[in-house]
């Protein structure tokens, strides 16, 4: 994980938090009821500054994928299954597929989230095939 | 129509461009562009009172184009600073819009890379190009530039077929310019069949390494002035008819969807069309942003000259090659030619130019009259263009 490590801030200290707990967290606006993702300082939809984090059910589909076979920093673990997941949510993220052979991927397939522990401090949201 | 104090282009330079360049910096390489543009404009440097130019230094604040002042040795009317406005089509149009409004008279664009481009971690050019950007909710799942252009590439497959076949077949044409330019990079390295480039190992799928762009050293620079001035200088201008810019949002840090970035730039063209007063279809010579084979085809729909999902049949059967409808990156693009951070997307201007002088020799485009240059694309949420015209 050498250079690839997020840097965490005060912004996304929570969402980190709770992927260390095994929980998915979103950004959810009070004003408009939508959710976001990335976290910002205000919702992307409606610019309110007024949002809360909620659990996500942690369910998705596939949108697209790579597998990637030239690691991006030394020691990154390729190939490895580069995502973007759609979230029951309606929001988007990128993620890893892991669990699942890539000719057995395919776009729209569900997914559920997985944790995995890379760091003390740092544990990423991946996903499986449901 | 012309436009009163009309922008042009007067002069344009690129160093040696080479996988690396031993002995040389970025500085050197920048300064050896700008005076080399200058010099091609038939001006000195204390003509020139607007610079867009990196600042790699020592010296100086990095970055800051004011320190251009010190070398041009006069007080500048204009700087504009930031890494992405001191090259490519972005830059040129900034300056252009500044020449036009009366804020300088005659301006510098240009930048120039040495050294590695791949991290401080990676010395032995096997990693991909990350973003640099430290971007917390990409990089810990091994983004990279390649992997997020990837994504759009598979999403377009996905929902209209468009096969590793059509990429490798855009590929193998690129390259297979930059095979036959001495300035090229990879000169003389081909040719090249769209079977090289499936059997070449993937980086990111679909894409495989001979459908990414290089990562080389070299630096280049241009000449914007008005048109007024330029009917006294030694080249013929190259006018800039129109432009236009999309941002979808800052890049790579939110994944690029299909479903956004299809229509990346539909906009941007729109704009620059309208005022150039020219259609896609009038265009000579296309220098069409090539980070990767994929963006080539989609860059091919979104200006309209084939209908979505198309793009991967259109681009084949010799359409991009000298002598077809759509002359495409016939300096070998940023797949065979070029790719140095920032100079390729000016590089993409300066083959524009090139090609309406005339002289480009065996790749000449006979009687190119409009070029069009683009810059970068979906993966990276953001694109611009322009037109470019010869009186």
């Amino acid at each position: 994980m050498a250079g690839m490590e997020p840097a965490v801030t005060e912004l996304t200290r929570p969402w980190w938090d709770a992927c260390r707990e095994g929980v998915l967290l979103l950004p959810k606006c009070r004003a408009c009821g939508r959710h976001f993702f990335r976290p910002e300082l205000a919702c992307t939809h409606c610019f309110s500054l007024d949002w809360e984090w909620v659990e996500a059910t942690g369910r998705g589909t596939l949108y697209s994928y790579t597998e990637i076979h030239r690691a991006p920093v030394p020691g990154f673990k390729t190939p490895a299954v580069f995502a973007i997941v759609e979230l029951e949510e309606g929001v988007t993220m990128f993620s890893n597929v892991v669990d699942c052979a890539a000719e057995q991927l395919r776009i729209g397939m569900a997914l559920q989230v997985v944790f995995e522990p890379v760091s003390a401090d740092i544990t990423l949201p991946k996903f499986k095939p449901a | 129509m012309p436009r009163r104090r009309q922008p042009a282009i007067v002069g344009v330079y690129l160093t040696r461009q080479a996988r690396s360049l031993p002995g040389r910096t970025s500085h050197d390489l920048v300064i050896e562009a700008v005076k080399g543009a200058i010099a091609d404009a038939g001006l000195s440097p204390r003509d020139v009172d607007g610079a867009a130019v990196d600042w790699p230094g020592p010296g100086g604040a990095p970055g800051d184009s004011a320190n251009w002042a010190m070398y041009l040795q006069q007080p500048l009317s204009w700087v504009d600073s930031h890494f992405m406005d001191t090259a490519g089509v972005r830059g040129v149009l900034k300056a252009a819009a500044a020449v036009e409004a009366g804020l300088c008279e005659i301006v510098v664009v240009g930048s120039g890379r040495a050294g590695s481009l791949v991290g401080p971690t990676n010395t032995g050019g096997g990693a991909a190009v990350g973003t640099g950007m430290g971007l917390e909710f990409a990089d810990p799942f091994g983004s990279s530039v390649m992997a997020q252009f990837a994504l759009v590439a598979r999403r377009h497959m996905h929902e209209f077929g468009t096969t590793p076949e059509q990429l490798a077949g855009v590929s193998a044409t690129i390259r297979n310019h930059g095979h036959t330019n001495p300035e090229a990079v990879m000169f003389g390295a081909g040719p090249f069949t769209a079977a090289d480039v499936l059997r070449s190992p993937l980086v990111a799928s679909p894409l495989h390494r001979l459908d990414c762009c290089l990562v080389n050293e070299g630096g280049c620079a241009l000449v914007i002035t008005t048109l007024e001035r330029a009917r006294d200088l030694p080249h013929a201008p190259a006018v800039i008819l129109g432009g236009g810019m999309e941002f979808m949002r800052g890049n790579y840090a939110n994944p690029p969807l299909y479903r956004e970035m299809r229509l990346l730039g539909t906009r941007a063209a729109q704009r620059m069309f309208g005022q150039a007063q020219v259609t896609a279809r009038d265009i000579d010579v296309f220098q069409i942003y090539d980070p990767c084979s994929f963006e080539v085809i989609r860059q091919f729909e979104m200006l309209g000259l084939c209908a979505e999902g198309d793009g991967g049949a259109f681009v084949q059967n010799g359409r991009l090659d000298l002598g077809g409808d759509c002359p495409t990156n016939l300096d070998g693009g940023m797949m065979a030619g070029s790719w140095t951070g920032t100079g390729q997307l000016t590089l993409k201007v300066i083959e524009g130019v090139r090609q309406l002088r005339g002289g480009c020799g065996a790749r000449q485009v006979a009687d190119a009259r409009l070029a069009l240059s683009t810059n970068a694309g979906s993966g990276t949420s953001h694109i611009e263009m322009m037109v470019m015209g010869k009186l």
